[in-house]
């Protein structure tokens, strides 16, 4: 799928960045004064995202059927947990969130590249691996994830403003995400 | 003089069938659960003993046969109607969600909700009525964890069926079906579990027992079905019979007669198990 979707957008925009996109679409990228600096929505957009579903997986009967889906289908489903319905439901929340992100992207940078956010996709995995999320399921937390965006954000801004090459950065954030599958490993491990 | 009349069984069953293709898996096959009481359902692999199971809790829907459960004929829909009926079952796997805690787990699919308007519109659980609940009902049992908090795969084996167990009763109205709860323990915390299932038979609530381990059927089950070729075998008291003769009566070397004696069925098989008819 993430093949097909890549191919439709170079496809579609023909290679071209698009610019000229009306108002509505890069509302996220206005920002208001706080303080001495601009805050731009798309920042309270995402902060108020990590506050609802940090509340929906810690407090909800949702949030604990989907960790236990994670932790394994099989007994969640002889538990009564249509684990099927949930299923889809959590990959329509995906969906709905990649869009938001894909909304905030263009929004930040004003134009519509079909290049951009190549990386987003390991970073996103390092980042939330990083946060404590374990890659076999059933573990984690939205505020580890948070923390794991941080790392990774500052990560590469940091990266970047050094003038660092985008390839450097492909392989800095690659070994994180290797120290963090590691890490989760180990704690896995020392946990039983 | 006036008879007792023999107490209605909790979960009964006659005549049930189930085939797959050429299969019968379920061949006329009776049940009878009385009340208060352990029974323990031993069967050869392959004599169908999974599949009646599967028909008693929902899992499977006979294509004949009645079922009643106390008394009243009852057909279940897919296993959640059966629990809906007050009927749990323990499997052999526990079906427990590893990292999650022993409380969620006790609610896994019946989390509880705040009142009021936190409840419905917010869906916030009550965590903390669901951890005072899960203690007592681990403390009716007797179970002595020291934390609720920590999450179940930390625990031991025995201590894991425990929890398993706990949550059965705790959501049970008429009937705990456990499914090899002693297969993967070892000496002490088999006796354990044992002990555990005793409890909950003196609480009231009557146990059906599925096991390949005779010492433990032995010494724990009031009666013991012996399941065979997708039918009953015989139903008998552990008191009454040796260890080696309901084996025999399981692989078919003995067959129990209407007063309750052996036959030898086959001579064979009979004098190679070492058991004569009485």
């Amino acid at each position: 799928m993430l093949n097909v979707a890549f191919a439709l957008t170079h496809i579609y925009s023909e290679e071209q960045t698009v610019s000229n996109l009306p108002g509505p679409l890069t509302a996220l990228g206005e920002t208001f004064p706080l303080g001495r600096t601009d805050i731009t929505y798309g920042s309270l957009v995402t902060i108020a995202l990590f506050l609802l579903f940090a509340y929906a997986l810690s407090s909800t009967g949702w949030g604990r059927h989907v960790y236990a889906l994670g932790n394994s289908a099989e007994a969640a489903r002889l538990n009564g947990i249509r684990t099927s319905r949930l299923t889809v439901g959590v990959y329509t929340v995906a969906g709905l969130l990649y869009g938001v992100a894909a909304l905030l992207l263009i929004s930040r940078t004003g134009v519509g590249d079909p290049q951009a956010g190549q990386t987003d996709n390991l970073d996103s995995i390092t980042a939330v691996v990083l946060g404590g999320t374990s890659l076999f399921g059933g573990r984690g937390s939205v505020l580890g994830t948070f923390i794991g965006v941080l790392i990774v954000g500052v990560f590469r801004n940091g990266l970047q403003l050094m003038g660092v090459a985008s390839i450097y950065q492909t392989l800095i954030t690659g070994v994180l995400v290797i120290l963090a599958v590691t890490v989760d490993q180990i704690s896995r491990k020392k946990a039983r | 003089m006036t008879a007792t009349p023999a107490p209605t069984p909790v979960l009964q069953a006659r005549g049930l069938v189930k085939r797959y293709g050429h299969v019968t898996a379920i061949d006329g096959a009776d049940f009878d659960l009385l009340p208060g009481e352990v029974l323990a359902v031993i069967g050869d692999n392959g004599a169908g003993k999974t599949s009646l199971i599967k028909a008693l809790t929902g899992a499977v829907v006979p294509d004949a046969g009645e079922i009643r459960l106390n008394g009243e004929p009852i057909t279940f829909s897919g296993p959640q109607s059966a629990r809906a009926h007050g009927i749990e079952t323990v499997y052999q796997d526990l079906a427990v969600a590893a990292s999650m805690d022993i409380a969620s787990n006790m609610f896994l699919g019946r989390e509880l909700r705040r009142p009021g308007v936190l409840g419905t519109a917010f869906r916030m659980l009550d965590k903390k009525r669901m951890r005072q609940e899960a203690a007592e009902h681990m403390a009716d049992l007797k179970i002595g964890l020291r934390s609720l908090t920590q999450s179940v795969e930390t625990l031991s084996g025995g201590q894991r069926q425990a929890v398993a167990v706990a949550r059965a009763v705790a959501w049970a109205r008429s009937v705990v079906v456990m499914d090899e709860p002693t297969a993967a323990l070892g000496v002490k915390e088999s006796g354990q579990v044992l002990d555990l299932i005793r409890r909950v038979r003196d609480k009231g609530m009557p146990v059906v027992l599925i096991s390949h381990n005779m010492p433990h059927v032995f010494e724990i089950a009031d009666r013991i079905h012996v399941h065979r070729l997708g039918r009953r075998a015989a139903v008998i008291k552990p008191s009454d019979y040796s260890m080696a003769e309901v084996v025999a009566i399981m692989t078919g070397a003995l067959t129990v007669d209407a007063a309750g004696d052996t036959v030898v069925a086959d001579s064979e098989a009979a004098k190679a198990a070492g058991v004569r008819a009485t």
